[in-house]
């Protein structure tokens, strides 16, 4: 799997994407995006099952419609 | 290629290697005199380390640099006389314009009154005469781009370089200065060489692109030339914003081919570039040319026309054509108008995004991605007197509480990072709330230096229990960036105490954050952060951070661990053992490598080779500490004690600004004894913040707080890993998931581009 070009500024996008979803994400740069972008989901250790499955939820969403607008741009 | 006596700039078979890595290739380029010549491509593509061996900030590796047609390899940066502007304007904050501008003139010892003529002359060219008498900070970022580009042609420089000058500009003003850097380079007909990752910046000012991918020059010419003749796929699908369509040979009549598009059925025409024969169904890849392209009905024959490429996956033929026109990519940075068939599923898309996501519904090209950060719509809040990264308004936080916060929209979101890592108990937690009143009503802020306090002695006391080894002494600072310095200027002072004065390199790794103060800054190896300040700050030596996950070589996690291990063996020997006071890392990587994990085998060699130099191991767990990864240090993980280690973040847990250097006795005893430790921040300890501090303490000990990062961390992490548009979440360290619970980090969201599938939820 390659990754996407730093141009498409992907990981921000989806912290934008999760943002809209109500799910804070961080999301941070390395070497400039050449080996891919990361984000980070680090919640309160308080956190419970439930709430985790909220967060994967949300993330899940906040993917699928990354990857809409991904293929969108390159269709 | 020929030689040239009319080349501002030549190279021959210039090649940059560092280490292994081949930065730039053999490489033969001419930079014509009077020219506007761009490297243009994406980041890591050797077009920055092309300038920088030009400019003399780099030596090549092998290859010959002339400038009008002179050798330059062997001649320092100063005297070669070029111009350079770099995306940080990189002016003297303490001298006027004027002065900024007039000096590399002082430095050529040029007269006082030619200087002042050609800093007037300098500074009217950049359109700016009425400003000589201000200083930086008084001046927009589009002013101070001028003034350093004023800065850059006063001294008459044979060859001007401008290393992405217009990045760090808002849209409007990169268009402004677009125009003006091109105008001002016609103006004074100098060698230009434009370094930028921006398709329309590159399009709109060059005489020539050069398009750079893996240290290799992929195509060169005119704007028109590589943007209608790309030679390569990916020429094609860099400039320019490509979409892909597929569809099939349906037919040709002389030098036209009709293709079938798959998703819509219809039909368009095509002209290869190269002539021939197309059999039907036959696998090739097709490139549209931008002009004029439309969609045709199927009595109307097309006006766009085709290019053939290059043959490709035997499935399907595929067709890319541009959005955009060239003269219009040339005119605008980003498209306004939808595209011909503006994708209805993107509707849907905005239609369950909030109303923060509607700027971006309009326009279908990639460049939205880029551009688009969700603004709120229609904001009507008065200006902010606050600034802190850009100008880009936030939601209005109206309260938070446990792991939710709640803006005064009415919208609630859940704190899936905690801050910054930062609020590891929840928000609003009614026991540290209640210790922190209890302690206001008692006394606030007393100063170290006259009086003790309970709540420092007891945190202090609680920490070193906490502490593995000897760490057992404890200096108490607001912040990370406080709590890497103190232990910097402690292992500094300890030198000195020990008589080993000679003693004052700190090894660091790359990429790696520690802070972002000018003391951590040196020590941080983030290249976005650092920069600015290179000139200001002693550097200090770095070496690559354990990213095993990207090696591709055949040895075992444990052989990867030990060989970057071994590399703090080699930096140490290359910068002299006696030299070297200490190394400093994060024993899980924070911000800078996506809570970046190394072998099992790492640990312990980096405290071996530590000891064996007698250098301090200093361990940043000022993100990775307080417990977020199931210990209280992550370094527990490994058993591996450090000389030092500094606390933040989660140890006050974002109830108030509170930070800590827990160092072993051995290494604080001497630096006493001696005289004292100089060092100190006008808060270190004071009452509240350590009530605050011991309360967070408490929360997270008797509701097993680690206990539980460890079991719903595991959780979050197993659900993580099974989207199949996340890449690699496993290989940050398979053997040590749960050590980095609640913090799972998949190191990268990479999504094939070509992946089709749904994203499961976890069951």
């Amino acid at each position: 799997m390659e990754p996407l070009p730093p141009a498409a500024m992907a990981a921000a996008r989806l912290t934008d994407l999760a943002f809209e979803r109500g799910l804070i994400i961080y999301w941070r740069r390395t070497r400039g995006g050449a080996s891919g972008d990361h984000v980070m989901v680090c919640p309160p250790l308080i956190v419970t099952r439930e709430q985790v499955d909220t967060i994967i939820e949300r993330l899940a969403d906040a993917l699928q419609a990354l990857t809409t607008e991904l293929e969108m741009h390159s269709q | 290629m020929a030689e040239s006596g009319n080349n501002a700039v030549e190279l021959r078979d210039v090649a940059k290697r560092f280490g292994d890595f081949v930065a730039l290739d053999r490489t033969d380029l001419d930079v014509p005199e009077a020219s506007f010549v761009t490297f243009l491509g994406p980041s890591g593509c050797g077009k920055t380390t092309t300038l920088r061996m030009i400019a003399g900030l780099l030596d090549p590796s092998e290859g010959e640099i002339r400038v009008r047609g002179r050798r330059v390899n062997d001649v320092p940066i100063y005297r070669r006389n070029l111009g350079l502007v770099f995306q940080n304007y990189a002016l003297f904050p303490h001298k006027t314009i004027a002065e900024n501008v007039a000096f590399g003139l002082k430095y050529r010892k040029v007269p006082r009154s030619e200087a002042a003529d050609r800093v007037r002359e300098a500074l009217e060219l950049v359109r700016l005469p009425h400003l000589g008498d201000r200083r930086p900070n008084q001046l927009s970022g589009g002013q101070q781009q001028r003034v350093a580009l004023a800065r850059a042609v006063v001294i008459q420089p044979d060859v001007l370089l401008l290393d992405e000058p217009l990045s760090a500009l808002d849209a409007n003003l990169r268009e402004e200065m677009r125009i003006e850097l091109k105008r001002i380079q016609r103006e004074l007909g100098i060698a230009t060489i434009f370094v930028t990752h921006d398709q329309s910046e590159a399009l709109a000012m060059s005489d020539r692109i050069v398009v750079m991918r893996d240290g290799v020059i992929q195509q060169q010419g005119t704007p028109e030339e590589v943007y209608n003749n790309p030679r390569t796929e990916f020429v094609a699908c860099f400039l320019g914003h490509s979409n892909v369509l597929t569809g099939h040979v349906s037919g040709q009549e002389d030098d036209t081919v009709r293709v079938q598009l798959n998703r819509s059925g219809r039909e368009i025409l095509a002209r290869p570039v190269e002539p021939g024969k197309r059999e039907m169904g036959a696998p090739y890849a097709w490139s549209c040319a931008p002009s004029a392209f439309s969609w045709p009905n199927r009595t109307t024959p097309t006006t766009a026309t085709w290019y053939s490429m290059h043959a490709c996956a035997p499935s399907t033929i595929r067709a890319r054509w541009r959005a955009t026109s060239l003269r219009s990519a040339m005119r605008r940075c980003r498209p306004s108008t939808p595209l011909p068939n503006a994708p209805s599923r993107r509707a849907r898309t905005s239609a369950c995004a909030c109303a923060a996501a509607t700027a971006c519904s309009s326009t279908a090209t990639r460049t939205d991605i880029v551009t688009n950060r969700p603004q709120p719509a229609a904001d009507t809040r008065p200006p902010s007197h606050l600034f802190y990264q850009n100008r880009q308004r936030r939601p209005l936080l109206d309260r938070a509480e446990g792991i939710y916060m709640h803006d005064v929209e009415g919208r609630s979101y859940i704190d899936g990072c905690s801050g910054a890592m930062v609020s590891n108990i929840g928000h609003s937690n009614p026991r540290v709330l209640a210790a922190m009143q209890a302690q206001m009503e008692r006394a606030t802020f007393a100063y170290r230096l006259q009086f003790e306090n309970d709540p420092a002695e007891t945190l202090a006391s609680r920490v070193a229990g906490l502490m593995p080894g000897d760490l057992d002494r404890v200096f108490f600072v607001s912040g990370g960036s406080e709590a890497v310095e103190s232990c910097v200027k402690l292992a500094r002072q300890y030198a000195l105490a020990t008589g080993e004065a000679q003693r004052y390199k700190v090894i660091s790794r790359y990429p790696s954050y520690h802070g972002s103060t000018l003391g951590a800054l040196a020590l941080t190896g983030y290249t976005p952060m650092t920069a600015p300040f290179d000139p200001m700050m002693t550097a200090m030596p770095k070496i690559p951070a354990p990213t095993c996950h990207l090696d591709r070589d055949d040895l075992s996690a444990d052989e990867r661990g030990r060989r970057y291990a071994d590399m703090l063996e080699a930096e140490i020997q290359r910068q002299g053992p006696e030299t070297v006071l200490a190394f400093i890392m994060e024993p899980v990587g924070g911000a800078s490598t996506g809570a970046l994990v190394a072998p099992d085998s790492y640990y312990p060699r980096i405290r071996e080779i530590c000891d064996r130099h007698g250098i301090l191991l200093i361990h940043d767990e000022v993100m990775s500490g307080a417990g977020r990864t199931g210990r209280f240090l992550a370094s527990d993980h490994w058993g591996v004690t450090p000389d030092m280690a500094a606390l933040s973040k989660g140890f006050a847990a974002g109830y108030v600004p509170l930070g800590a250097m827990v160092a072993s006795r051995r290494v604080v005893e001497p630096v006493l004894s001696a005289g004292g430790f100089i060092h100190g921040y006008t808060y270190a300890g004071n009452p509240l913040a350590c009530a605050a501090g011991n309360a967070v303490l408490d929360e997270i000990l008797d509701h097993d707080l680690m206990g539980n990062a460890e079991r719903t961390g595991g959780y979050l992490y197993a659900g993580c890993r099974r989207s199949p548009n996340v890449s690699r979440s496993s290989a940050m360290s398979a053997a040590r998931v749960c050590c980095w619970p609640s913090n799972w980090s998949p190191t990268a969201p990479r999504w094939s581009r070509c992946r089709r599938r749904p994203w499961p939820l976890p069951a």
